[in-house]
């Protein structure tokens, strides 16, 4: 039995709320972007889901171009993470008060 | 299999700025300090000049309406128009940001992500699909993430650049899922078959879905209530040149992608996205400028007042093809007067070296005749004051809606200005307090001449669009109606 | 109009859950408050510390090459389409090719130049 459309979505929702509570809730910037990535991938799931459902292969194309974007916000994102390092800034997203809000 | 067409000259103003950002990683190897950072800054120039030149070489080419690689992109006037804001933006950000002493050391990186971003919001304002719509998107905000923590000696920075990064990403992943439910019950990402899809089932409560899921994603680039939150923080803390190209450029190339989604994509779902942004306008309006009331630091107070425009703007999205003209005359505009305040800002950051907030600009006005004139002219033009280039503007967004039968939101448009006269002026009494009168000329800081013939430059173009702006109110004319047909 | 009045309240409730689920989310299940004190400044059994991320004891340089790494590496990851359809797409394809490979090379070109590669 070839698992179906809702499958699909809902593994896709599940993952999309792992990575939002870890977005919201963890401390650690790695962590944080780790939620990102879980987030994007479920976004992936969902289009290539939704690939099959409609036949075709738009989906997959954009689930590729999704994964080479995510790399690239993620580089940039641990570029900051080590810039911060260099700095000795604390590395815990609750403490980052500089800004308020 | 045939050959694939590129359309070179359609696309050939963000080729420009894409080929010179590539120039430049060249130039940043191969030269070092100030003369790397001259070098990069006569090739920003260039770069965005010449996009602009070709944005008109090719504004009466055909019929002005050209699908361009397979239909990923349609570049029109509005997408053209778009350009020329980007491009305008993306010169006087150039001219402003001359003197800031981080470009001595990176000024060909800073050149090049800021012609990144530009290239990426031009293809994003002539997106068709929901793949271009989404690289192009990424392809400025990955540029600007790394712009806004540019300043990587300072905390605040390099904070604010993860912080936009993160919320960034999840207004991103937000657009992919509504891509995707609109992709499930249409079976296309390109609007145009979008719309047919739409057509056949407007109930679909798929493609509901995917319609509200895209607007959250591109709500939290306009940044709209609720999904302003990264706003203020990311503003204040970004180094004020990127600042004021963040909140210039962003704003119109977002707003002309969402005028798109909804116009080419969605039209048969007006009835349920037309009640929800008018409801997210007057809701942005007031909230916006009742909290920039209690700010005292003036970039978290333009950071307030710039989701408020937004929520002025959105009042553009329902009112059809006078709205969209409306709206590339105040993005204009509001292009002009936010990097010209920004610029300002900024200049008094490097004087007084500290932050800008308005106990530290009390009597800057009298000290500083030229500077301050032009930030009381930005702020009478924020506030919507003849003769300055906000009151027409705002003018012109609100009888749209009056027209299109939304009376209530330029009501509550009025009552919003009314509101926000109340920040305003004060910076701008502050600017003028006598009793801080410092009675002598300050000796200008190194480096600010560029960053002042900047300022004076978008006063003038501010004046210019208030007292005479029958050219560029028949621009915007031209190229809204090249996207929406009258009705 | 009342249907415009309807959709407020909607916008609104939507706006507070929005908001609402956030702030409580963040209180409720967040570990801010409940490790604040004496408590928080003891270290585990094994010795690690509460706090989120020491890499101390690894180089910056893991961090700089890992990250170059994974850019150059995902890019690759475009050359998979376009190599399936490369030969019906011909001399086309073929220059395509060759623009990206460009792009990324000037990329290479730049981190190279600028020390990045460096075992410092």
């Amino acid at each position: 039995m070839t698992p179906g459309l809702g499958s699909y979505l809902i593994v896709s929702g599940i993952l999309f709320a792992i990575g939002l509570v870890g977005v919201l809730l963890r401390r650690s910037p790695l962590v944080v972007l780790l939620s990102l990535e879980v987030m994007l991938n479920s976004a992936n799931l969902a289009l290539v889901g939704f690939g099959r459902y409609v036949g075709g292969q738009d989906g997959q194309v954009f689930a590729l171009v999704v994964m080479g974007v995510a790399a690239a916000e993620v580089v940039v994102g641990l570029g900051l993470i080590v810039a911060m390092e260099r700095r000795r800034l604390v590395l815990d997203t609750d403490q980052l008060v500089e800004l308020r809000g | 299999m045939t050959t694939p067409v590129v359309q070179w000259g359609a696309l050939a103003p963000d080729l420009i700025l894409l080929g010179g950002a590539a120039v430049l990683l060249l130039v940043a190897v191969l030269f070092r300090d100030r003369t790397a950072r001259d070098i990069a800054m006569l090739v920003g120039v260039g770069c965005f000049v010449g996009s602009a030149v070709a944005v008109t070489v090719i504004w009466d080419h055909g019929d002005g309406v050209r699908a361009v690689l397979d239909g990923q992109f349609v570049v029109d006037r509005f997408a053209n128009a778009v350009r020329v804001i980007v491009a305008g933006s993306g010169l006087l950000t150039l001219m402003g940001a001359y003197g800031w002493a981080r470009l001595r050391e990176h000024g060909p990186e800073f050149v090049a992500f800021l012609l990144v971003a530009a290239a990426g919001m031009d293809l994003m304002a002539a997106s068709n699909s929901f793949v271009s719509l989404f690289v192009s998107l990424e392809t400025f905000s990955i540029a600007l993430y790394a712009l806004c923590a540019f300043d990587t000696k300072s905390s605040a920075s390099l904070e604010s650049g993860l912080k936009y990064l993160i919320l960034g990403s999840i207004g991103s992943v937000v657009l992919v899922y509504g891509a995707a439910f609109l992709y499930g019950a249409t079976g296309s990402f390109r609007f145009d078959e979008i719309a047919v899809g739409v057509a056949a089932e407007p109930e679909s409560l798929l493609a509901l879905a995917g319609l509200a899921l895209v607007l959250g994603g591109l709500g939290f680039k306009i940044a709209v209530v609720p999904f302003h939150m990264w706003t203020p923080d990311v503003y204040e803390g970004a180094p004020t040149p990127v600042t004021a190209f963040m909140s210039a450029a962003t704003k119109a190339a977002a707003f002309a992608v969402l005028v798109r989604v909804l116009v080419t994509a969605v039209p048969a779902m007006g009835d349920t996205w037309k009640p929800a942004l008018a409801v997210a306008a007057i809701v942005t309006m007031l909230f916006a400028n009742v909290v920039a009331l209690r700010q005292t630091n003036v970039k978290r107070m333009l950071a307030y007042s710039s989701v408020g425009h937004a929520g002025y703007l959105l009042m553009a999205l329902v009112s059809g093809q006078a709205g969209a003209k409306a709206l590339l005359f105040y993005l204009a505009v509001y292009a002009a007067t936010s990097v010209g305040a920004f610029t300002v800002v900024a200049i008094a950051e490097r004087e007084t070296g500290r932050a800008a907030t308005i106990d530290s600009l009390r009597g800057w006005g009298f000290s500083r005749p030229v500077l301050g004139g032009a930030l009381a002219i930005f702020l009478l033009s924020l506030a919507g004051f003849p003769p300055t280039a906000g009151f027409l503007a705002k003018l012109y967004l609100f009888a749209a809606a009056i027209d299109a039968g939304y009376t209530y939101l330029a009501l509550v448009g009025v009552a919003a200005t009314v509101i926000s006269l109340g920040y305003y002026l004060r910076v701008g009494l502050a600017l003028y307090d006598r009793r801080h009168e410092s009675g002598s000329m300050l000796p200008s800081a190194p480096g600010t001449a560029w960053a002042g013939t900047c300022a004076a430059l978008a006063a003038i173009v501010v004046l210019w669009l208030g007292i005479y702006p029958p050219d560029v109110l028949d621009w915007a004319g031209q190229a809204a109606a090249s996207l929406i047909a009258a009705p | 109009m009342l249907g415009d009045w309807a959709s407020l309240l909607i916008y609104l409730l939507f706006a507070a859950l929005v908001a609402g689920t956030l702030l409580f989310a963040s209180v409720a299940l967040g570990t801010r408050g409940r490790r604040e004190g004496r408590q928080k400044a003891y270290s585990f059994e094994s010795g690690v510390s509460v706090g989120s991320f020491a890499p101390s004891n690894f180089s910056i340089n893991y961090y700089l090459t890992a990250m170059l790494f994974i850019v150059f590496d995902i890019e690759i990851v475009y050359l998979y389409p376009l190599a399936v359809i490369l030969e019906p797409l011909g001399v086309f394809g073929f220059v395509e090719l060759c623009v990206f490979v460009a792009v990324l090379g000037l990329g290479y070109v730049y981190i190279w130049r600028k020390g990045a590669l460096e075992w410092k």
